[in-house]
């Protein structure tokens, strides 16, 4: 008896305790931590832009990369101090993501936060996450189709800027090209592709050169879509685009190439978990479709120099008459959390950084007043091996760019990409023929399209 | 704090009666065994709670708990019909078959290093090994021992005169079979070295009075062996069974589920739907039927065992 009752008050004593922690975790989460870690000085909110304003950024850039550019803002804006909270320690986006999630859900106070592409941008700002810019952007008054190439609007409403572009085209390894006689293609259609991946194919074992290399993402099975005007997307307007000819396309292309054996194996790819990277730079594969990110990278990097020249080609058309080059514009986005206590400096800071912070930093940005010419020129200074990239088929691929407008996909992209993705797998693989998958796939879409309604 | 400042004074009036000293010897024992209950306590136990309320939620931990909104059973009406989630539990019951596989591999090379190898101490460090690395590592060893054009595995085959050989990790039929047989590699040095010390524990004068009544060697392990060996089979079965159903790393260092979501397991589809797709309530659903199947299935392997094991 008496042990009993010892006992139940151990677990009372332990009870209370732990329902300490709890609630003083949970005014931690909730409101007035901002006083504390925010903005120290900055305590009554009510005063705008002349009181000191600590502001949180996070990014999956490493801090070398960031903080010139932040320290620039600082110094042109008196009273704002940035903050800069990185979120991988490789510069890996996908881990950035997951560490970022991690610090919101702790309740940490992030202003600022940047995301790689549409399909994690749209996904956030489907869960409410994100502030909606649309009212400051009325207050500055500007148009955002006249400043950026990207639409960012999820819904009719805008929770983030668009910061990188991203639209793609093909990295050619410039010396097999030269080997196998073969020039830098300036109008092409994927028929040609293949025909190029099939003159750059060499060699037998391990050792062989392998004419391309599709990477395992979702935009390598639709490489027939991406390259269009319109209707560029899995679901367009809530319509599902499986059952289309451009799919059918990208699955012909990739079987094509699969069978004919021009581009590696998808076998290797998914059971070695190959990186693009790896595969290109060490000559493995002669071209791959590829994306702005990798203009700096022809220079080489640390991990992968480049040891041969890079030559840029455009993104290929779906046959002969189609113009070349039009590809979905994709890229990072910027947007501020809904809980930020500082809306209008974490607007002006992004602004700022999504024009005038990207011409620092030298990337590719959606800003439609960059200059191209300032741009290739810092590429090449910047670049560790300058004289590998070449000069005169990145301008042209850059000035003949035609940037699609990416309708941004719905809040459940990831969901669509991993049960198509499932059923191309199985196609590839020799599990299921091509009128099968797209049957398949069509009605497993539409399923999930029905489910978010 | 205060039972210890208490204990002098108890000392030093023994009379106070055995009751005073019960009652101390119980809160010392709450004192020690308190850091661990409130570890429990607050790392499992509260957990455990929470993600049974949360199984009946549609949530994402991102948004903050005022977002939380109940849903009844709609997760898992969704997951009746959510062919992932549906293919994830299937594989769980078939990766189930490398838990007495690997028994049994470990029981047969057991009683060899018992009684029939020169340093047996070699071997047991030897099978102890890919339990002691690092999953990632022995998976990538195995990544490219499986390389499906110029793997040794696929090399050796092509030299049998096998012309297609499987292409193991990416080819949906073998991708499962060829996680089951790394699973039961990695796992097999635990089973090996229980299994010895169980085969340790058999009375000697047992085999010394078969060898007399002229008993040949396998009728001493069907009549002595495997009959005393049936607690350690029990245990390993019960801890191997709860352990196949955890798996994770390996998969996801090996496979990532694919492809085709031929090696997905239930907890990777969990990972997957929490932390990729932010589906906090939907995967704190998939948990709570895992709990629900595992607890299942050790429930009636306690109430088997009295019809197998011996103690």
């Amino acid at each position: 008896m008496k042990k009993n009752v010892f006992a139940l008050v151990w677990i009372v004593v332990l009870l209370v305790a732990l329902a300490g922690c709890g609630k003083s975790n949970n005014t931690n989460g909730a409101a007035p931590a901002a006083g504390s870690t925010a903005a120290p000085e900055a305590g009554e909110s009510a005063a705008p832009s002349t009181e000191p304003v600590t502001i949180k950024v996070a990014n999956w850039s490493p801090a070398a990369d960031m903080e010139p550019v932040l320290k620039a803002y600082e110094d042109s804006h008196p009273g704002v101090t940035l903050e800069y909270v990185e979120l991988a320690d490789n510069g890996d986006s996908v881990a950035g993501m997951k560490k970022l999630d991690l610090l919101v859900a702790s309740g940490e106070n992030l202003d600022v936060v940047f995301m790689p592409g549409a399909t994690d941008y749209s996904q956030r700002a489907g869960l409410g996450l994100l502030a909606p810019l649309n009212d400051l952007i009325t207050k500055e008054g500007i148009t955002l189709a006249d400043e950026y190439t990207i639409d960012p609007s999820v819904d009719g409403k805008v929770y983030a800027l668009p910061d990188t572009l991203e639209n793609y085209f093909v990295l050619l390894n410039k010396d097999k090209l030269d080997a196998a006689g073969l020039a830098v293609p300036t109008e092409w259609s994927w028929d040609d592709y293949l025909d190029y991946a099939a003159k750059l194919t060499s060699g037998t074992g391990p050792s062989k050169t392998f004419g391309t290399y599709f990477h395992t993402w979702a935009m390598y099975w639709e490489l027939g879509i991406i390259n269009q005007e319109k209707d560029n997307n899995l679901v367009n307007n809530g319509i599902v685009n499986i059952d289309s000819a451009g799919i059918r396309k990208s699955l012909e292309l990739r079987n094509k190439a699969e069978e004919s054996g021009v581009a590696v194996p998808y076998a290797d790819t998914i059971s070695q978990k190959l990186a693009y990277r790896s595969e290109f730079f060490t000559g493995h594969a002669a071209m791959i479709v590829t994306g702005n990110w990798m203009i700096g990278e022809a220079g080489g990097s640390e991990e992968f120099p480049a040891t041969f020249t890079t030559a840029f080609a455009p993104m290929p058309s779906n046959s002969a008459g189609e113009p070349s080059g039009v590809s979905i514009a994709n890229g990072n986005y910027v947007g501020i959390l809904e809980k930020s206590k500082h809306q209008q400096e974490a607007y002006d800071f992004i602004r700022w950084y999504s024009t005038e912070g990207e011409q620092m930093q030298n990337v590719y940005s959606a800003w439609k007043k960059q200059d191209v010419d300032q741009f290739i020129a810092g590429v090449k200074t910047k670049a560790m091996s300058p004289d590998n990239i070449d000069e005169t088929s990145l301008a042209y691929v850059i000035k003949n760019a035609k940037p699609a407008p990416l309708s941004v996909p719905p809040t459940y992209q990831g969901e669509l990409e991993t049960a198509f993705t499932k059923e191309t797998e199985l196609f590839i693989l020799k599990q299921q023929d091509l009128e099968t998958t797209i049957s398949k796939a069509q009605a497993e879409l539409q399923k999930i399209v029905d489910a978010n309604k | 704090m205060k039972t210890s400042v208490t204990l002098p004074q108890s000392r030093e009036k023994p009379t106070a009666g055995s009751r005073k000293r019960k009652r101390l010897e119980a809160g010392m024992g709450y004192l020690f065994t308190g850091p661990m209950l409130l570890g429990v306590l607050v790392f499992t136990l509260i957990p455990m709670i929470f993600s049974f309320v949360l199984s009946f939620t549609k949530w994402s931990f991102v948004t903050g708990f005022d977002k939380i909104r109940f849903n009844g059973f709609d997760n898992f009406r969704q997951l009746m019909q959510d062919e992932v989630f549906l293919k994830s539990l299937g594989n769980n019951f078939i990766m189930l078959l490398a838990v007495p596989a690997g028994m049994g591999i470990a029981l047969i090379l057991a009683v060899i290093i018992t009684s029939h190898v020169y340093a047996p101490g070699a071997f047991k460090v030897i099978y102890f090994m890919p339990q002691i690395s690092s999953v990632v590592a022995v998976a990538v060893v195995w990544q490219v021992l499986f390389h499906p054009s110029y793997g040794p595995v696929n090399g050796f085959l092509s030299a049998l005169g096998v012309d297609h050989p499987p292409k193991w990790l990416a080819d949906p039929t073998y991708a499962l079979p060829s996680v089951m047989l790394l699973m039961i590699w990695i796992d097999l040095g635990v089973s090996l070295i229980i299994y010895i010390a169980g085969i340790k524990n058999i009375p000697a004068d047992l085999y010394e009075a078969a060898t007399i009544d002229g008993a040949s060697k396998l009728a001493q392990f069907r009549s002595i062996t495997f009959p005393l060996l049936t607690p350690t089979t029990f245990f390993l079965l019960v801890t191997g069974i709860i352990g196949n159903f955890k798996s994770f790393a390996l998969v996801k260092v090996l496979t990532d589920g694919g492809p085709a979501h031929s090696t997905s397991v239930v907890v990777y589809d969990m990972y997957q739907t929490a932390f990729v797709d932010l589906q906090t309530g939907y995967a704190s659903s998939m948990v709570m039927i895992l709990f629900v199947i595992v607890l299942a299935i050790t429930g009636l392997q306690w109430l088997g065992q009295r019809y197998w094991v011996n103690y």
